[in-house]
């Protein structure tokens, strides 16, 4: 037997009456039908009677006393049915019952039972909404107010997740009842909005790296809450990658999303000590690269400049240090990692394979924060605080590597002659006007160097500047609104010989974006927006290098290109279905001032075809492409804990990185559409089967995806790209095709967790010119990938990982045989295009980080990540090179970039 | 000093464990397809032309496929008229020597000849046609001397003297022609006296395997200015008196384009960032079965030779190659006999040698 406050039970029978009205007729008839009592007493408080009815039904009652007469009462029934047995009960009391889903029978007084749809009744219950913001408390939290209870007995949940730490939103969270369907999750601020029953609920708030937070709420009406989510404290649940929150991948609409968690990043072996975003990824489905060494990554068969890259809404056209041996991003300083593979939301556009949306964080509004770690060849550290507590925050992050002195120990004097260095720091400053408003200014800006030998190096420079702006509305309606400048330059030189050269690339890029949301209801939401982006592109300028180099200077005209976009989305949930459709429409235009060639024949082009040259004006519109791209998501749930899920995109990309070595290097130049390089364009159609076990302690997932792909470039053989004016005739196009399939299981949570994945993965094309016009693999086809992570977390200061790569051997083309000139040269005969394929490639990795001690009053956390990468010291090749001098015998050999075993250790510090 | 250490030999480790060979499988093609290889060279008086034949040798062994000499080889120009090449007894492949005024076949500039070979088995291949063009002849020629740093096998850094020649010369043949495509070799032809002071000459084709091709149509070059076109060690070559030949040929775009084709896959390093190989030209094909693969080319072309006498007074006193000191080595030296110097050797002065 349950005693109530009398507000409170006015507000519970309000609440389930209004939830049970629909049903509470037949259930209170049956329920009081089927059930016979029989009580015999005397002098008797009618809750000593109920208690001993209570007895006979198995059923609890719910009262106030205060509502309870303290009369007593002789009572005799024998075998009557429950109802008619109540009744005579309250007979000449003001009393009445309803019985709530068979499971409970609230007493009230029989005004509040019979006139539970009276408003005006209830209006001295009225809980202002701007008070129903809470901290953590045990106390139920009351939302809405009573007298705006709506008639169908739903009510909008809306709210704020935020982190204990730094108060930042908590992006990917999931809210939902258990027991029930009821659930969405956080979006990139950190809100969610889901329609529920009124009444008393409670939520499961969840998400990777932060404790589960569990809220009881008491819902009138619609209204909002704020909540708090706590790091664990006690790390035993650790997760090593995760795909989005605990059970987000069963219930999120959109397929092919890998989201990573950053937390635990730390803890995966690393290649000398510095923790690494995108080869984080490359443990994940459907994410390879060509090997260490290689820039970029590529995403289920997709080249590396199919990846729309954005850090903190900015573009980012190389995603690496030190030709590709650390990523560019520095994860103390991110907020969410976000790989959409295949299947792009509307909101993403430019690119045909993926989009990787890295967030970075805002800075502590409350205190001043240190934190750093120093590796063996590169150090960081980040900075981040209030400037006006509550209001506006900064937070910088600086990387730096001091690798020359290693390679200076080395006896061969190629290596100790060779100079590698980069560094990057971000710097992010928001303010927030009030709570409907917030600006922030992120600043980014790399430089990379590396010089082989005093042969020949790189260098490369990345400075990206823009400005967000978060406007809210209302509860329903939000915006983004995006401005940006970039820069990417790039520079190779030659130091040596006759052909000493200096060869200089540069991308400027302006951008302006918004995109307003609308969460028009509970289960459906409008996203739209607008995007434009002009691209100013340098191709090429070269100039000799050294005096007596014979290199003749040359520039290539400069090319403009505006590249803009409308797309609108929608997201809707209807019994066990949620759909995200979406359309983008994008408009692309070559612009002037540029010459233009005029070729005597039609494709393919040809230098010696070359009739004429037009010269186009500044900004005249010399050729224009128009784009419908439909996008769409759907999720079906099959139960609780599985569902199936289907993706169709359309992806047009009006910039391509032109390269024809086995990847790209920092200096490939960036080309844009032009009349005579059309548009890449891609149908991506993916479908998958999701499924977790135990209640998400497992996940696991099929996916089968497929892409097709039209204009298509690849170059002719014995291309020359570099400092070409007429590109086009070193190009040709046709289609291409990437398919496969991905097979992922991972435990999320436990002492011992974990993935194993299996991607199956091809990518061919055919064009005519190239290998007889037949299908032909890919630079990046590799079609078996096997990868395992395990994570065995001992306590909260000892945990260790390892991982397990495999990669089927990437295509080459080798020379199958040889003969010599008239003056003896040795002229190697080769295979058609990427014929054969170099040797697999695998690797295994171990880390073990030790610290973060349990003492919370220590001001100083330290700890330890000690890395062993490729343990078993494989030489995995990189490529396979010939070598062959006159009058020499010939070989074939594989170049390992990494030929051996990589130990390294970090110190990390963070105050607290 | 131990953390040094310790490094030194990480590293050593690393980079001993990066490169290894390897054998890569599964064949595409015959290595028994037939390699056709022929130059035709205009010249002023006789013209010449020269040709092998081959089967494709198997890529990574030194032997070398033996040289067929028992197919008909002609020339044949754009009326059909032809010219049987010859094929000496023991030679490696056929040759002939085409007079100006031969009444079958003229060699002439402006026109295209291509090669015909009939094999023994009766199976026919044909080149395609290749226009000889005419060549510009370059302004001059002319030396400098430098130091250079470079790295001994130790690693240490030494200085060494070098020359280094340059040319200049219009791309152009002459007015109103259109811009030549040019292909260059050069050689030196150096005096040495032995020690029984016997002089020979001795020709030194310099660095073979370096294709040197230009390309002025690509862009707005209308001159090749100060182009370096041979940097080598100012040694004893140079001590007694030496000639440097330039031989400059003008190149169709489909030559230029083969050319071009075999300094890239001669320039590979296996450098990760290089652009990828691929198969080379041809212009030779079996008209009854053009799906068979047929490698080599054939090109004409007219030459043009610029030389250059370096001596004491170009670049002053520079040591003798003899005499030698004294050696415990039994046998003849090249200071015994400077004949031995190699097969191009002579005691015949070169006929511009002054």
């Amino acid at each position: 037997m349950y005693i109530l406050q009398a507000e409170t039970l006015k507000s519970i029978l309000l609440i389930l009456f209004f939830l049970s009205y629909p049903v509470l007729d037949g259930i209170a008839q049956r329920a009081t039908e089927n059930i016979l009592v029989s009580v015999e007493c005397q002098q008797k408080t009618i809750p000593e009677i109920l208690f001993l009815i209570e007895q006979q039904i198995k059923m609890p009652f719910f009262y106030s006393v205060e509502r309870m007469t303290s009369k007593k009462l002789d009572f005799k029934v024998k075998e009557l049915n429950l109802g008619e047995a109540l009744k005579e009960l309250f007979s000449g009391t003001s009393l009445d019952y309803i019985i709530y889903r068979e499971s409970g029978i609230i007493i009230g007084d029989a005004t509040i039972i019979r006139n539970a749809y009276s408003a005006e009744y209830y209006k001295t219950l009225t809980v202002p909404i701007e008070d129903l913001t809470f901290q953590l408390s045990d106390k139920p939290i009351i939302v809405g107010s009573k007298e705006k209870l709506a008639s169908n007995g739903k009510v909008i949940l809306s709210g704020l997740i935020l982190q204990q730490k730094d108060k930042s939103p908590v992006i990917g969270a999931t809210i939902r009842i258990p027991g029930s369907s009821y659930g969405t999750a956080t979006d990139e601020d950190g809100k969610f909005r889901m329609e529920i029953p009124a009444g008393s609920h409670n939520l499961l708030i969840q998400y990777i790296g932060n404790a589960d937070l569990t809220r009881s709420i008491l819902a009138y009406s619609d209204g909002e809450i704020k909540l708090i989510m706590e790091a664990e404290t006690i790390n035993l649940k650790e997760v090593t990658i995760g795909t989005q929150a605990v059970d987000a991948n069963i219930k999120a609409a959109q397929i092919g999303v890998t989201q990573l968690n950053l937390k635990t990043l730390r803890r995966l072996p690393v290649f000398m000590g510095e923790t690494d975003i995108v080869k984080t990824l490359l443990i994940t489905p459907g994410v390879s690269s060509l090997g260490e060494g290689a820039t970029g990554f590529n995403v289920r068969g997709g080249e590396v400049d199919q990846n729309l890259i954005l850090q903190d809404e900015g573009l980012i056209f190389n995603s690496s240090h030190a030709l590709g041996f650390f990523s560019a991003f520095n994860a103390d300083l991110i907020q969410s990692v976000n790989l959409y593979k295949s299947i792009l939301p509307a909101s993403f556009g430019g690119r045909l394979a993926s989009a990787l949306d890295i967030e970075m964080r805002e800075g502590d509004y409350n205190k001043f924060k240190i934190k750093s770690g120093i590796g063996l060849v590169s150090g960081r550290i980040t900075i981040e605080g209030p400037l006006q507590k509550d209001k506006t925050s900064i937070i910088l992050g600086i990387r730096s590597s001091y690798s020359d002195w290693l390679l200076k120990q080395a006896r061969n004097i190629e290596v100790k002659n060779s100079t590698a260095s980069f560094y990057d720091a971000n710097i992010r400053l928001t303010h927030k006007f009030n709570n409907k408003n917030s600006l922030s200014v992120s600043v980014y800006n790399s430089y990379d160097r590396f010089e082989y030998n005093k042969s020949f190096g790189f260098q490369y420079n990345t400075l990206n500047i823009q400005s967000i702006y978060k406007k809210i509305f209302s509860s329903k309606v939000y915006s983004k609104w995006i401005i940006s400048k970039g820069n990417y330059n790039s520079q190779q030189t030659d130091l040596t010989g006759t052909d000493a050269s200096r060869l200089k690339n540069q991308v400027d890029q302006w951008q302006f974006k918004n995109s307003i949301t609308v969460n028009q209801r509970t289960d459906l939401q409008y996203q739209f927006g607008f995007q434009t982006i002009l691209y100013k592109i340098l191709p090429g300028d070269r100039s000799p290098y050294a005096g007596y180099s014979n290199v003749i200077p040359k520039r290539v005209e400069n090319e403009k290109g505006l590249e803009s976009a409308v797309y609108l989305s929608m997201d809707k949930s209807f019994s066990g279905f949620q759909v995200n459709a979406g359309l983008r429409v994008s408009h692309y235009a070559f612009l002037g001032p540029k010459s233009i060639f005029q070729y005597s024949s039609d494709y393919p082009y040809l230098s010696k075809n070359i009739s004429d040259t037009i010269l186009h004006s500044s900004n005249a519109f010399i050729q224009s492409y128009f784009n419908l791209e439909p996008r769409f998501s759907l999720r079906y749930s099959i139960n609780s804990s599985s569902s199936i899920k289907a993706g169709y995109a359309r992806t047009v990309q009006y910039i391509n990185q032109i390269f024809n070595s086995d990847s790209p290097t920092p200096t490939s130049q960036y080309q844009l559409s032009t009349e005579y390089i059309l548009p890449t364009k891609a149908h991506n159609v993916s479908i998958g089967y999701f499924k977790n076990f135990k209640d998400n302690l497992w996940e696991s997932s099929f996916e089968i995806f497929g892409r097709s792909m039209t204009n298509v470039l690849d170059y002719k053989d014995f291309a020359d790209l570099y400092v070409n004016e007429h590109i086009e005739t070193e190009l040709l196009r046709g289609t291409g095709r990437a398919y496969g399939a991905e097979l992922s299981i991972k435990k999320i949570k436990g002492e011992l967790n974990g993935s194993l994945a299996y991607t199956l993965s091809r990518t061919e094309r055919q064009i005519n010119g190239i290998s007889n016009s037949r299908w032909y693999p890919s630079n990046f086809d590799k079609p078996h990938q096997i990868t395992m992570v395990l994570n065995h977390q001992y306590n909260q200061r000892h945990s260790f990982s390892v991982n397990f790569v495999y990669n089927t051997g990437r295509p080459t083309t080798a020379p199958q045989g040889s003969y010599r000139s008239l003056s003896g040269v040795p002229i190697p005969i080769y295979s058609s295009r990427n014929w054969l394929r170099i040797p697999d490639y695998h690797r295994m990795d171990l880390a073990y980080t030790f610290g973060h001690g349990y003492k919370k009053r220590k001001k100083l956390k330290t700890s330890w990540t000690v890395s062993i990468y490729n343990l078993y010291a494989r030489k995995n090749a990189f490529s396979v090179y010939f070598t062959q001098t006159p009058f020499t015998g010939a070989q074939a050999n594989k170049l390992a970039v990494l030929g051996t075993v990589f130990p390294s250790i970090t110190l990390n510090l963070e105050n607290r | 000093m131990k953390t040094t250490s310790l490094i030194t030999c990480v590293f050593l480790f690393i980079l001993l464990s990066c490169i290894e060979k390897i054998e890569l499988k599964n064949h595409e093609f015959s290595t028994k397809a037939l390699v056709i290889q022929s130059k035709l060279v205009k010249g002023t008086l006789n013209s010449t032309i020269t040709a092998t034949i081959q089967r494709l040798g198997e890529f990574g062994t030194n032997e070398r496929e033996a040289y067929i000499t028992s197919a008909k080889v002609s020339l044949l120009d754009a009326n059909n008229n032809s010219l049987e090449l010859i094929s000496a007894p023991r030679s490696t492949g056929y040759e002939l020597t085409i007079s100006a005024t031969n009444p079958t076949l003229k060699i002439e500039i402006g026109k295209s000849y291509k090669l015909r070979v009939i094999m023994p088995d009766g199976k026919v291949y044909f080149s395609n046609p290749e226009a000889i063009l005419p060549v510009p002849k370059p302004d001059k020629i002319w030396h400098e001397t430098a130091i250079q740093k470079f790295q001994d096998n130790k690693g240490v850094l030494q200085t060494r003297q070098i020359i280094r020649f340059r040319l200049s010369t219009s791309v152009t043949p002459a007015m109103n022609l259109d811009k030549s495509k040019l292909k260059w070799e050069s050689s030196i032809v150096y005096k040495i006296t032995d020690d029984v002071l016997r002089i020979c000459y001795s020709e030194e084709p310099q660095q073979p395997e370096k294709i040197n091709v230009v390309d002025p149509t690509r862009d707005n070059t209308t001159r090749l200015d100060s182009i370096i076109i041979l940097e080598t060690a100012l040694d004893y070559r140079f001590a007694e008196a030496s000639y440097i030949n330039v031989f400059v040929e003008s190149l169709s775009a489909e030559a230029y384009e083969y050319w071009n084709q075999v300094k890239l896959l001669a320039e590979r390093s296996g450098n990760m960032f290089e652009p990828p190989a691929a198969t080379i030209r041809t212009n030779f094909k079996n008209p009854n079965d053009e799906s068979e693969n047929v490698f080599g080319y054939f090109y004409a072309t007219v030459q043009d030779t610029l030389r250059l006498k370096i001596d004491s007074t170009n670049v002053g006193s520079i040591r003798t190659y003899c005499p030698q000191p004294p050696t415990d080595r039994i046998g003849l030296t090249i200071c015994n006999n400077c004949l031995l110097i190699g097969n191009t050797a002579s005691t015949t002065k070169p006929y511009y040698w002054k």
